[in-house]
C-alpha cells in the first residue's frame, strides 16, 4: 500500500485527492491544509461572495464533506514545514512528521504585497475566505473604495463594489487595465464598460505611501495628488508559494518547475496547480499558468501520474472572468501570433478576438460574451488546426497595437 | 393535450434542426434546449445548473454540450453533469414526434408551478 501525500488544501490539493481515490481503492492518501476548514472554491470569493450572493458553506469544494467516507486523511490548519527527501518525510508546524511514497506540493500561491511605507490595518488584499469577509463587511453602500491593480482580481472587486453601491476608484501602475496577457483592444473596452458604470480609472499611476487620515480612513498618495478612501483593496498579482520546494532542493524557477507528469526533478514529488511552471502549448514553452481550471486538471492528471499511469498535462491555457454582465474569457496566449482577427456573434453583442499565426492557426483569443467561439477554438487549438473557412469569413481584420504585436 | 405526467407542448418542426444543431424554446416560464444528435431528438433544461447561462448559446460537440459561461459540459442525451465547474445533471424531457411536429413532455409539477406563478 503506497502513502500519497498532498501539501496544499486548495482546488488542486483536492483534485488530487479525489482522482487518486478514484484510481485506487488502498491508496493511503493524507491532505494537508494550512487554512482552517474545508477546502473551498475561490473564484467568488471577488464576485459572487463579494455581492452576497453565495455564503461561505456554498464555498466548500463539492465532495470535501465526503472525505472520511472516502478515507482521505485530510488535515485542516496544519502547516508543512519541511521536506525531508532521503527520508521521504513532510515536517509539519503541529510537530508530526508523515512519511510518504510519493509527495504533491500543491502549496499555490500568496498575494503580492505592495511595497508601501506605513501599512494599515484597513489595507485589504484579496486571497483567502477571512480576507473576502473583511472586504464584505467594509463594503457598505457609499464608501469610498480604492481599487490598487487593474488586473482581473482588482476589476473583479471594483465591479462587485461599484454594484454594492460604493464609491470605487481603481488605480493601476500601467498605462492600461489587463496589461498582462491581454491585448490593448480588450483592455480598452474593459476599461469603458468600467467607466460607464460609474468607476473612475486612473492609470499610470503608482501608489508612493498610504496614510490614516482621521480615525477610520485612508489617504494613498499618489504622483499627481492623493485619494481618501474608507477601504483600500489591492490585487496586485500573486507570488508562487515555493519556499518548501527550493529548501528540499527542487528544481524551481518562478514556479516549481515541472514536466507534463507533473514531476518535479524528484521522481517521487509532483506538483500541481498554480505553483508549478510546466510546459505549455506546441512548443514546450515553461509557463507558470494562473487558472482555476488548470488547478483541477492539471491536479487530475498528477494524481494519476503518482499511481504510474501514462499521462500527459497539456491543456491551453483558460480563465474567465465575470464582471457586471460581462463574461470574459481568455485562451491560449491572445498576444502570440501575429494577426488579430475579430468575430462577432451572430445573434448578440458579444465578440471573440481571435490572435492567429500566418497558417491561420489559431494562437489564443479573448472572448467578451461569446463564450461559443472559446469552446470551438479549444478545439481547434488542441488539433493544432487551422481557423475554419466560414469563421474566417465572419471575421473583421483588426489594426494591431505595436505592443500586441509580439510574433 | 395532457396526460398523467404531465403536459405535451409542440416546440419545433422536426426540419428546423440539422444533425448536431441545438436550439432554445421558452414553454411558460422553463427554457428547454432540444438538440439533434445523430438523427435522434433530445431535450434539457437550457439553464445551466452551475451560474445562469442559456446552453444552446453554447457549443454542441457530439452528444456534449458546453455551457458559454464558464466551460461545464453536460451529456445532453442523458443530462449528465461531466465535471468542473458543473455537479449538478441537467432535467431531461421527453420528446415525441406528432405529425412532424416535435413536442416535450413538461411535467407536471411544472404546470402547477406555472399556475401558482399565475395566481401571485
Amino acid at each position: 500500500m503506497q502513502a500519497f501525500v498532498i501539501i496544499g488544501g486548495g482546488l488542486a490539493g483536492h483534485k488530487a485527492a479525489l482522482e487518486l481515490r478514484r484510481l485506487s481503492d488502498d491508496a493511503q492518501i493524507t491532505l494537508l491544509g494550512e487554512e482552517p476548514g474545508l477546502p473551498y472554491d475561490r473564484p467568488p470569493l471577488t464576485k459572487d461572495f463579494l455581492l452576497g450572493e453565495i455564503d461561505e458553506a456554498g464555498l466548500t469544494l463539492s465532495n470535501a464533506e465526503n472525505y472520511e467516507q472516502k478515507k482521505i486523511d485530510f488535515r485542516a490548519g496544519v502547516r508543512a514545514t519541511r521536506v525531508d527527501r532521503g527520508a521521504r518525510i513532510v515536517a509539519t508546524a503541529d510537530g508530526a512528521t508523515l512519511s510518504y511514497d510519493k509527495l504533491l506540493l500543491a502549496t499555490g500561491s500568496r498575494v503580492r504585497k505592495m511595497p508601501l511605507e506605513g501599512e494599515r490595518e484597513n489595507l485589504h488584499y484579496i486571497r483567502t475566505l477571512d480576507d473576502a469577509k473583511r472586504i464584505r463587511s467594509a463594503l457598505g453602500q457609499g464608501a469610498r473604495v480604492t481599487v490598487v491593480g487593474g488586473g482581473f482580481i482588482g476589476l473583479e472587486v471594483a465591479a462587485a463594489a461599484r454594484s454594492l453601491g460604493c464609491d470605487v476608484t481603481v488605480v493601476e501602475a500601467r498605462d492600461r487595465l489587463l496589461s498582462r496577457g491581454m491585448p490593448r483592444l480588450v483592455s480598452d473596452y474593459i476599461e469603458g464598460v468600467h467607466r460607464e458604470n460609474g468607476v473612475d480609472v486612473m492609470l499610470a499611476s503608482v501608489p508612493g505611501s498610504i496614510v490614516a487620515e482621521g480615525p477610520r480612513q485612508l489617504r494613498l498618495n499618489l504622483p499627481d495628488g492623493s485619494l481618501v478612501s474608507d477601504v483600500v483593496i489591492v490585487g496586485i498579482g500573486i507570488v508562487p508559494n515555493t519556499e518548501l520546494a527550493s529548501e528540499a532542493g527542487l528544481e524551481v524557477e518562478n514556479g516549481i518547475v515541472v514536466d507534463a507528469q507533473c514531476r518535479t526533478s524528484d521522481p517521487d514529488i509532483f506538483a500541481a496547480g498554480e505553483v508549478t511552471r510546466h510546459p505549455s502549448g506546441p512548443s514546450g514553452q515553461l509557463r507558470r499558468i494562473e487558472s482555476w481550471r488548470h488547478a483541477g486538471n492539471q491536479a487530475a492528471i498528477a494524481a494519476a501520474s503518482m499511481l504510474g499511469e501514462d499521462v500527459a498535462f497539456d491543456d491551453p491555457p483558460y480563465l474567465w472572468s465575470d464582471q457586471y454582465d460581462l463574461n470574459i474569457q481568455s485562451l491560449g496566449d491572445p498576444l502570440a501570433g501575429t494577426r488579430q482577427l475579430l468575430h462577432r456573434a451572430a445573434k448578440s453583442d458579444g465578440w471573440t478576438l481571435v490572435s492567429v499565426n500566418d497558417a491561420m492557426q489559431p494562437m489564443g483569443a479573448v472572448a467578451i460574451n461569446n463564450g461559443r467561439d472559446i469552446s470551438m477554438l479549444r478545439r481547434v487549438i488542441l488539433k493544432g488546426g487551422r481557423l475554419p473557412e466560414s469563421f474566417v469569413d465572419e471575421c473583421e481584420a483588426v489594426r494591431l497595437s505595436s505592443e500586441d504585436a509580439v510574433g | 393535450m395532457t396526460e398523467e405526467n404531465g403536459q405535451w407542448h409542440q416546440v419545433i418542426d422536426v426540419n428546423e434542426l440539422d444533425d448536431g444543431e441545438m436550439i432554445g424554446v421558452e414553454i411558460g416560464e422553463r427554457r428547454i434546449a432540444i438538440y439533434k444528435v445523430d438523427g435522434e431528438f433530445y431535450a434539457t433544461d437550457n439553464i445551466c445548473t452551475h451560474a445562469f447561462a442559456i446552453l444552446s448559446d453554447g457549443w454542441l460537440d457530439g452528444d456534449v454540450v458546453e455551457c458559454p459561461l464558464h466551460g461545464g459540459c453536460f451529456n445532453v442525451c442523458t443530462g449528465k453533469a461531466l465535471g468542473d465547474p458543473v455537479e449538478v445533471d441537467l432535467q431531461t424531457y421527453e420528446l415525441r414526434v406528432v405529425d412532424g411536429i416535435l413536442e416535450v413532455l413538461c411535467p407536471k409539477e411544472t404546470a402547477q408551478e406555472a399556475g401558482k406563478t399565475k395566481c401571485a
